[in-house]
């Protein structure tokens, strides 16, 4: 079976996973699990994000103060860690976004011209 | 905002500990459920579904361990690894883990017995006391020219001064008055128990803010000074240790001195006056036993003595209440005896040493102490950050290996700082034990006669001995740390690297200097404070110190008239005349340098009493016929007193050398006049029969003061003599002494066992600063020297042991054993002669901190700085010395092998 086109961790440019999750989680509290999902299904598969880089990220954004986390019950009445971004989090995706625009705008420009 | 959310997650994360990794556990094992349901329902492939659910299951321990790795937790990880670590590498070096932890232990050790005795000398306010920055203590100061600041403070203050202080003052200020901790004994039935006793005016406790635990304190007409009231509070402390917590404690009668008080209180626990000395029992100031003089109370006298506390409201400042109080004293002084319109009233903290008043000799060496404790402690650093960088050096290939596995500089750097902090904290372990035995040490040795409230180590001492040994662990760490996680160093794993790589430290080289530039300083301190007291000891104050003895009688109840004391102590003078161990014996109102009496005194043919060395008048006492010869004064004109200066003779008296020098310049004193009393007095005059050599008046350390004497056989009630001073025939002092008493009892057979006092004796506490800074000195002198010849002795060692090949090679070409020897030690010596010049210029800076407590030579005294070079010098040669033995017996084949 052919596998899809997958990112492995490394072909994200530092900060691009953090910035991934931080515009996740403007819609509101989310689990792990569905943080994953969403990248995923957004990225049409192409960011498939693991357990091994999601979680750690995830502990770096709340030691940063940038998301906080609490447990809650799942609609299927199981517990699970819902991870919620705070105002310094919004500020910070602010930030990274337009970088990540004038960024990739530069590189477009730079590739179109050749 | 994001930094408090961040920390706040991260103390949670602590405080859960391992709890939150098993939260992460459970939040990846979910997640797996989730994405194994997915793939379930998703792939038709029951296989392939099966291993993507095992591979995503099966890494949950791994995934744990990554986001562990962000948390707190991991630090910790790595914390417990370097301290295993560290105690595994500490066991495997024993001798190099001892040296270090003892060295650190003396240096932290010494520092902490001092920080104990100079936080409750200066900062640590006294327990039980409420607000204690807003209670004053007052004192008096005066103009004082000849001191070093120009003025000085006194906090003694006789009850007139303390009536007028609080007429003068506003109504919300609160004033009381105590009288320091004096030894006594209260009898309760048939116990004896010695205790403290301090008398306070009716505000006391008040002020200071202090309740009863149980019953009350003085109140109303019991703190009127006219009536004496027999009421005593006492301590909590002695309730608990002499009276067993008794419960029906109150009210309870117990004897003190003559008379008997009622128990009628418990002072709040924890609560033993605000003076560093313990009070165990507290009396009302009306009880006090001052007999009164010329039909005056006590209290209308100046012969009390109490200290004055005050608390100001926040509200008014203390400029406006020192000015009432200087108005006060200055009233005072103007109906008393004594003068002076230089005083002022001051006002200070609550500790009395951080006060205005002159520091004791004894707290002026202890603040110099801290100093020298503080040397210690930089040369014990130097030292184990020398040991800590030998032993890097050493270490560097497995530094090396360990770089090469990819172990990360930086962790390498913190694991290295593990093990210096490791070694600092044994080392502040070992400095508390040593703090417990050093700190009561330095207290019985600086002041011996104190009780004190508090234990000596406690708990702001184990807080100063946990920071220091934090501060030499990271300290002494920080260089060899540096030094060996540099990433050069993989050179050092090339084959052979050892031999070739050694080279001159000049870290290690810095540190040895500043060590032995220390030691240096300590030497020469102890060298100063030992010639001072051999100086101070060499004193001639006039008297035949080593022979004299005195000897009293002591009446329990009223004396018997002067007269009839003269005559029955002329007797006995004469029957102990004949006793062959005795040399000379003599009368007098006041043994010598106990004390002195003043009296009146003006010349008819001038308006006032010439000035002598910033001091009018003289003392006086009233010597018998023979005093002089018996304590050792020369007569050096006229004659001694004899029979025929009798009541009712002429009236007669011998004035010292620089008395008749200074009231009848260019003249013989001798048929002068002396009036007694005032110029309008119609006493007769006395004249002048003799002039006898100077003496000191009281201390062995004092300007030359005049003195006159009357013949005892004159002498009014006020100049009774009362002592007979014994000189000695040969070794024998107590038992001439005893002769002498037991002749006492035969002349006054109801007075009480006389009390024999030798000379010597009474002198010995004005010897005991200076025999304390250079016992203090002494003992850390030696103690840094012990710790810098280590220092030569590892640092010289390592280099020998690292050159090993070299020295081969040299012994192969034919070096002789002098060549190699002189080769090592002159590497030595020139660093410890380099620490010897730094410390001698640091010493010659550093002398005048303890200038004021030399007597007799400056700080920069030529012999002592000398002295202290040499020794330093022979003790670095000689440290150097035996690994350069070892060194030229190197066997050059064994060495050219070896590696």
């Amino acid at each position: 079976m052919p596998r899809p086109d997958v990112a492995s961790r490394s072909d994200l440019p530092p900060g691009t996973l953090e910035m991934l999750i931080l515009r996740t989680l403007t819609l509101g509290s989310l689990h792990g699990y569905a943080i994953a999902q969403h990248i995923a299904k957004l990225s049409d598969g192409v960011f498939k994000v693991e357990q091994g880089s999601l979680y750690p990220a995830l502990e770096r954004l709340l030691n940063k103060g940038w998301a906080t986390v609490r447990w809650d019950e799942t609609p299927t009445k199981r517990h699970a860690r819902y991870y919620s971004i705070t105002a310094s989090g919004r500020k910070q995706l602010k930030e990274k976004q337009s970088h990540y625009q004038r960024v990739s705008a530069a590189i477009a420009r730079v590739m179109r011209a050749s | 905002m994001s930094l408090i959310d961040g920390l706040l997650h991260r103390l949670r994360v602590l405080h859960r500990g391992e709890r939150y990794s098993e939260e992460i556990a459970s939040e990846l094992r979910f997640h797996a459920d989730l994405e194994a349901l997915a793939q379930r329902s998703e792939n038709r492939d029951r296989v392939a579904a099966e291993i993507s659910v095992r591979r995503a299951v099966g890494n949950v321990t791994y995934y744990r361990e990554e986001v562990r790795r962000m948390t707190p937790l991991a630090w910790f990880d790595g914390l417990r690894q370097d301290l295993n670590y560290a105690w595994r590498g500490s066991a495997r070096a024993p001798g190099f883990t001892a040296a270090a932890v003892i060295t650190l232990g003396l240096g932290i050790g010494v520092n902490a017995s001092v920080f104990s005795f100079l936080d409750r000398l200066f900062v640590h306010a006294p327990d039980g006391v409420v607000a204690p920055s807003a209670v004053r203590r007052l004192y008096i100061e005066y103009s004082r020219p000849e001191e070093p600041s120009g003025r000085l403070a006194f906090d003694s203050f006789s009850y007139p001064y303390i009536r007028a202080l609080t007429l003068a003052e506003d109504s919300s200020v609160k004033l009381a008055a105590f009288t320091s901790a004096d030894s006594t004994a209260i009898v309760d039935g048939e116990a004896r128990v010695p205790v403290r006793l301090s008398r306070v005016t009716g505000g006391y406790f008040s002020v200071l803010g202090v309740v009863a635990e149980r019953g009350r304190l003085f109140t109303g007409e019991e703190t009127r000074i006219e009536s004496p009231t027999p009421v005593a509070v006492i301590s909590d402390a002695l309730w608990r240790s002499s009276f067993g917590a008794d419960e029906h404690i109150l009210g309870r009668a117990i004897a003190i001195g003559t008379r008997r008080f009622t128990v009628i209180g418990i002072a709040a626990r924890s609560f033993s006056g605000i003076d560093v000395d313990a009070v165990d029992v507290w009396a009302p100031a009306n009880t006090y036993e001052g007999s009164g003089f010329n039909g005056l109370a006590w209290y209308d006298t100046f012969q009390s003595a109490f200290r004055l506390i005050a608390r100001v409201p926040p509200a008014l400042p203390e400029t406006k209440v020192l000015t009432a109080a200087t108005a006060a004293i200055r009233s005072v002084h103007l109906t008393g005896w004594f003068y002076d319109s230089t005083a002022v009233a001051r006002a200070g903290s609550i500790l009395r040493a951080a006060g205005p008043s002159k520091a004791e000799k004894e707290v002026s060496i202890s603040t110099r102490i801290a100093g020298v404790a503080l040397i210690v402690f930089l040369i014990a650093v130097a030292n184990v950050t020398n040991l800590l960088l030998v032993r890097a050096a050493r270490r560097r290939r497995e530094m090396a290996v360990r770089r090469a596995l990819g172990v990360s500089g930086k962790r390498l750097y913190q694991q290295l700082l593990t093990e210096s902090v490791f070694l600092g904290l044994l080392g502040g372990a070992a400095a508390a034990l040593f703090a417990l035995w050093g700190a009561t040490a330095l207290r019985r040795l600086l002041l011996p006669g104190t009780h004190w409230a508090t234990s000596a180590v406690d708990g702001a001492t184990l807080v100063f001995v946990a920071l220091a040994a934090l501060a030499a662990g990271v300290v002494a760490g920080l260089a060899p740390g540096f030094q060996s996680t540099r990433p050069e160093l993989v050179n050092s794993l090339r084959a052979g690297a050892r031999e070739g790589s050694y080279r001159h430290s000049r870290l290690r080289s810095t540190l040895l200097v500043v060590q032995t530039a220390l030691s240096l300083v300590l030497m020469v301190g102890a060298g100063l404070f030992v010639k001072s007291l051999d100086l101070v000891r060499s004193i001639d104050t006039g008297y035949d110190v080593e022979h004299l003895a005195f000897v009293g009688p002591r009446f329990p109840g009223a004396r018997p008239p002067a007269g009839e004391v003269v005559a029955r102590l002329e007797l006995a003078v004469s029957r102990l005349r004949d006793v062959p161990a005795i040399e000379g014996v003599g009368m007098t109102s006041i043994a010598p340098m106990r004390g002195a009496s003043y009296t009146t005194i003006t010349l008819p043919d001038r308006d006032s009493l010439p000035e002598f060395e910033g001091e009018r008048g003289a003392s006086v006492s009233a010597v018998s016929p023979g005093y002089f010869g018996a304590v050792g004064i020369p007569v050096l004109a006229g004659r001694d007193f004899g029979d025929e200066d009798r009541h009712g003779g002429q009236n007669t008296l011998i004035v010292s050398r620089a008395m008749a020098r200074t009231y009848w310049p260019g003249k013989t004193a001798i048929g002068q006049c002396l009036k007694l009393g005032k110029r309008s007095s119609s006493a007769p005059c006395a004249t002048v029969v003799g002039i006898v050599g100077d003496v000191h008046r009281y201390d062995v350390v004092e300007k030359p003061r005049l003195q006159f004497y009357l013949p005892a056989t004159q002498a009014d009630t006020f100049f009774t003599p009362t002592v007979l001073v014994i000189r000695a025939r040969g070794a024998n002092l107590m038992a001439a002494g005893a002769i002498a008493a037991a002749e006492l009892r035969r002349a006054f057979p109801t007075s009480s066992p006389a009390v024999i006092r030798t000379m010597a004796q009474s002198l010995e506490p004005q010897f005991r600063p200076w025999r304390l800074g250079a016992r203090l000195f002494l003992a850390l002198g030696i103690l840094a020297l012990v710790v810098a010849a280590i220092g030569v002795y590892s640092v010289v060692a390592y280099s020998v042991s690292q050159r090993t090949r070299e020295m081969g090679i040299r012994i192969a070409l034919g070096a002789r054993t002098a060549d190699v020897l002189s080769l090592v030690v002159g590497e030595g010596a020139r660093t410890v002669a380099i620490g010897v010049l730094v410390g001698v210029l640091v010493s010659l800076a550093a002398g005048r901190l303890v200038a004021t407590l030399l007597y007799g030579i400056t700080a920069h005294d030529p012999a002592v700085l000398a002295g202290a070079a040499v020794v330093l010098m022979l003790v670095g040669m000689t440290a150097s010395m035996v690994p350069s033995v070892r060194a030229a017996k190197v066997d050059p084949v064994v060495a050219l092998r070896s590696d």
